[in-house]
């Protein structure tokens, strides 16, 4: 049962490590995009995707952690019970999309609120704002796939 | 298709014609005005006072507009939130609004109905103010003109703290004076003093040592009560009045708006137009307008300015080697909707290709790859379409539409053979397995099941992306006659890489195996060239050997470039789980009694959404950013600058297309 546990361990920090990182990054920009729609409210529209993008980490995290309950069969079905060892893989498996994501959605968050000053002064440069802040994301991506790639590879 | 060729154009002239040439050249809409900068050029004395005239009149328009905006319900959705609509007008409809709101005096209605709005604002206003005053001395039944002006006898209206008001009574009728309480409340007393005159100083003197407040009421006259009804019922009726004039807003000022509208724009593109005045070159009697146009329009524009104007002499010429003209792109219709991609990165030189026709290809397939879901991809194409027909704003700001409209069908075609369908829809819900097998059939891998061939794929186009970009970079540099960098910087490494890459290939397929030994040794061979190649920028021998070893490091940047297209598999993924999340909730709260039905269909939908527009999203800027970092590295310089022409645009309003 020990292995059970491990693995719900590496599927919560996958959940809260991007959650934690992406909360903090999309409060970043939440603030910085408030600040500037209390003067130009017709800029809602671009300031929405900018907010939107540090949120996809906690996606990420999310969706490693159900990768790890379903795997577990904790949904329905017949449940697996991983002994030790396999616990402590899946549990390790989780780890670059939580470590990943943490940090770079709050990295993602600050590029994310300078792209809102840039939208403040240049509307028309939200594109280019938004680029910025996908190359960020990069990370939590190659994080995330490690993660799928790993899960995939332990056998249960 | 590609970067249009530019023509230099000057137009000389008599200056009395100036302001019309360049109002035909405005609604032409073809040139780019340059300024040019000439010492003996005169300035026009009527300009600047012509400019602040126009922009008075735009910002006392922007007013009228704010304020009936405020009133008027303009039938706002929710897609106005993101993307302010515009009215589409033609130029019947144009004249026909114009003289409707002058018909109307548009102008004097609407500053009456700001005026009389602004006054019954004041007014209730005060009254509310009077009210306040009265309303504690209500209870008094008397009139207040009865106890004013007495020949011996002060009367105050006050109020103090609770507090002391008992030691404060006793003080006051110490003296020849009386106090009334009229009114107490938990904190407060109002009250009334009556006092001989002759103590009026002594009266004062413990007033400010109470800190008792008065109240001048000197305006009213009657029983407090009868005021306090006569000023709520003037109220009433300054509300009454201020509702009929909202009505009639709300009935007329819908028109008076549009007019405005309308209005607003003329003004706005007077403005540029006069703007414009300045770039241009002027002596005492003759102008010079320079500037860019499409070689296309050259033969409209002249033909239009020779029908309008006797005398003007036109010059057409192409661009020096030494200029740079501003850059406009034409594609055919499939690819120009890919231009909004280009235009976020930048707009090419003028001595590159246009990149939008080879991002096209790849952009599309990536943002199918990473929605893979044929379900999203039929809801995004059709509701690009409902918007493309139903927005109305500008055509060249509706090629994002186009642009969705067409990676919504690749992405069914992604969504299909990796079986997405709304996640695992046939495969959640008991009810639709009848689809199942159709699923199935359509399916040629589960990326879920088989993430390697999906990473292999998505390696596999990126590997071919990078080839690419190196192969146009190879075709540019021929073009400019750098035959050396064409050979040895781009042709070398495409074999290198693609023989690099083949032989990995022979030693895991077998039937690649017999050419094994060929390739490996041409493989050598290319090394070999690299390094005999790459550092023939070096003097001495040593460094140019050194650095040729070097330049085999950038293996490690390609291979980096080819594993940044991995994210498709990650993107791709996403989609999928997320979804095949949102069926599992349905399944869970539909089995709930009574409400299930209704609390899985709003989570089914809702989620379904919240995941589209996401992973829609995701796939948008990641496809993007592939574009950007991984395939314009390989060959796209940019610093182009977009041409802009003298044009008639709207803020409000928008030329309304012409259906044939």
């Amino acid at each position: 049962m020990l292995g059970t546990a491990l693995a719900i361990l590496g599927s919560a920090i996958a959940v809260f490590g991007g959650g934690i990182g992406s909360s903090v990054g999309v409060g970043i920009v939440g603030q910085a995009a408030a600040g500037l729609l209390s003067e130009q409210p017709e800029k809602f529209g671009n300031l929405l995707l900018l907010a939107a993008i540090p949120g996809t980490q906690g996606i990420y995290g999310f969706l490693a952690g159900f990768l790890v309950i379903s795997k577990l069969g904790l949904l329905g079905g017949t449940p697996v019970t991983p002994d030790l060892y396999q616990g402590f893989q899946i549990l390790f498996a989780c780890l670059p999309v939580a470590v990943s994501g943490l940090v770079s959605g709050i990295h993602q968050g600050k590029v994310s609120a300078a792209g809102v000053s840039m939208v403040a002064k240049r509307a028309e440069e939200a594109g280019r704002a938004l680029i910025l802040a996908v190359l960020v994301e990069t990370y939590a991506i190659l994080g995330l796939l490690a993660t799928i790639l790993l899960l995939n590879g332990i056998k249960l | 298709m590609a970067i249009l060729p530019m023509l230099r154009l000057h137009i000389v002239g008599h200056k009395s014609e100036e302001e019309d040439v360049l109002e035909v050249l405005q609604e032409l809409g073809v040139l780019e005005v340059e300024r040019i900068n000439l010492e003996n050029s005169l300035p026009l004395d009527f300009l600047p006072s012509k400019l602040s005239d126009l922009s008075k009149e735009l910002s006392r328009i922007k007013t009228d507009i704010n304020f009936l905006k405020g009133y008027v319900n303009t039938g706002g959705s929710i897609i106005d939130l993101f993307v302010p609509q515009k009215l589409s007008l033609s130029d019947d409809e144009r004249d026909k609004s114009i003289r409707e709101f002058n018909d109307n005096k548009g102008y004097e209605t609407i500053e009456a109905w700001q005026s009389s709005l602004e006054e019954i604002k004041t007014s209730i206003n005060n009254l509310m103010q009077d009210r306040e005053l009265l309303h504690p001395f209500e209870s008094l039944n008397f009139s207040i003109r009865d106890i004013k002006g007495f020949k011996l006898t002060d009367v105050f209206f006050c109020q103090m703290r609770n507090a002391d008001f008992q030691k404060f009574t006793e003080e006051i009728e110490a003296l020849p004076a009386v106090v009334s309480r009229v009114l107490q409340l938990p904190q407060y007393t109002f009250f009334i003093v009556a006092s001989h005159r002759e103590v009026a100083g002594e009266i004062r003197g413990i007033f400010s040592r109470y800190n008792v407040t008065t109240f001048n009421l000197d305006k009213f006259y009657g029983i407090p009560r009868e005021e306090l009804s006569r000023i709520n019922s003037r109220i009433e009726g300054l509300k009454r009045k201020e509702e009929e004039i909202l009505r009639e807003i709300g009935k007329n000022g819908d028109k008076l708006l549009k007019s405005l509208y309308v209005i607003y724009d003329i003004y706005q593109n007077d403005y540029t137009r006069y703007e414009h005045l300045n770039k241009v070159v002027h002596t005492d009697s003759m102008f010079l307008i320079t500037g860019w146009i499409r070689e296309k329009d050259k033969k409209t524009v002249e033909e239009t300015l020779e029908r309008g104007f006797k005398d003007l002499y036109m010059v057409t010429a192409k661009p020096e080697p030494d200029e740079e003209p501003p850059i406009a792109l034409e594609n055919n219709s499939f690819v120009s909707p890919f231009e909004v991609v280009t235009g976020i990165y930048g707009f090419p030189n003028s001595r590159e290709f246009d990149p939008t026709p080879f991002l096209a290809p790849f952009f599309v397939i990536f943002f199918g790859l990473c929605l893979t879901d044929a379900a999203y991809g039929v809801i995004l194409s059709i509701l690009s379409v409902y918007l493309y027909r139903n927005i109305s704003i500008e055509k060249h700001r509706k090629k994002l539409l186009q642009l969705l409209f067409i990676c919504g069908l690749f992405t069914i075609i992604a969504g299909a053979i990796t079986g997405g369908w709304f996640g695992n829809i046939s495969e959640a819900f008991s009810f639709l397995s009848f689809l199942e097998p159709i699923r199935k059939k359509l399916i040629l891998f589960d990326p879920l099941k088989d993430p390697i061939t999906f990473l292999v794929i998505s390696l596999v186009l990126g590997f071919i992306q990078i080839i690419v970009g190196l192969f146009i970079k190879m075709i540019l540099n021929v073009k400019r006659g750098q035959y050396k960098e064409a050979i040895f910087d781009q042709l070398f490494w495409i074999l290198f890489l693609l023989s690099l890459v083949f032989t990995a290939g022979t030693l895991i397929l077998e039937p690649l195996k017999p050419v094994s030994t060929f390739s490996t040794y041409f493989t050598i061979v290319m090394t070999i060239a690299l390094i005999a190649t790459q550092g023939r920028h070096q003097k001495s021998i040593f460094l140019k050997i050194t650095s040729g070893l070097g330049s085999l490091y950038s293996v490690i940047s390609y291979l980096s470039d080819v594993l940044s297209y991995s994210r498709l598999l990650a993107l791709g993924l996403a989609t999928g789980v997320i979804a095949t999340v949102v069926n599992e909730l349905v399944k869970t709260f539909s089995g709930i009694p009574v409400l299930g039905v209704i609390l899985g269909v709003v989570i089914f939908i809702g989620g379904h959404i919240f995941n589209l527009v996401i992973n829609a999203f995701g796939a948008f800027v990641h496809s993007s950013r592939l574009q950007f970092v991984e395939f314009f590295g390989k060959f796209f310089e940019g610093g182009g600058r977009e041409f802009n022409p003298l044009k008639k645009m709207g803020t409000y309003t928008i030329e309304k297309e012409v259906t044939e």
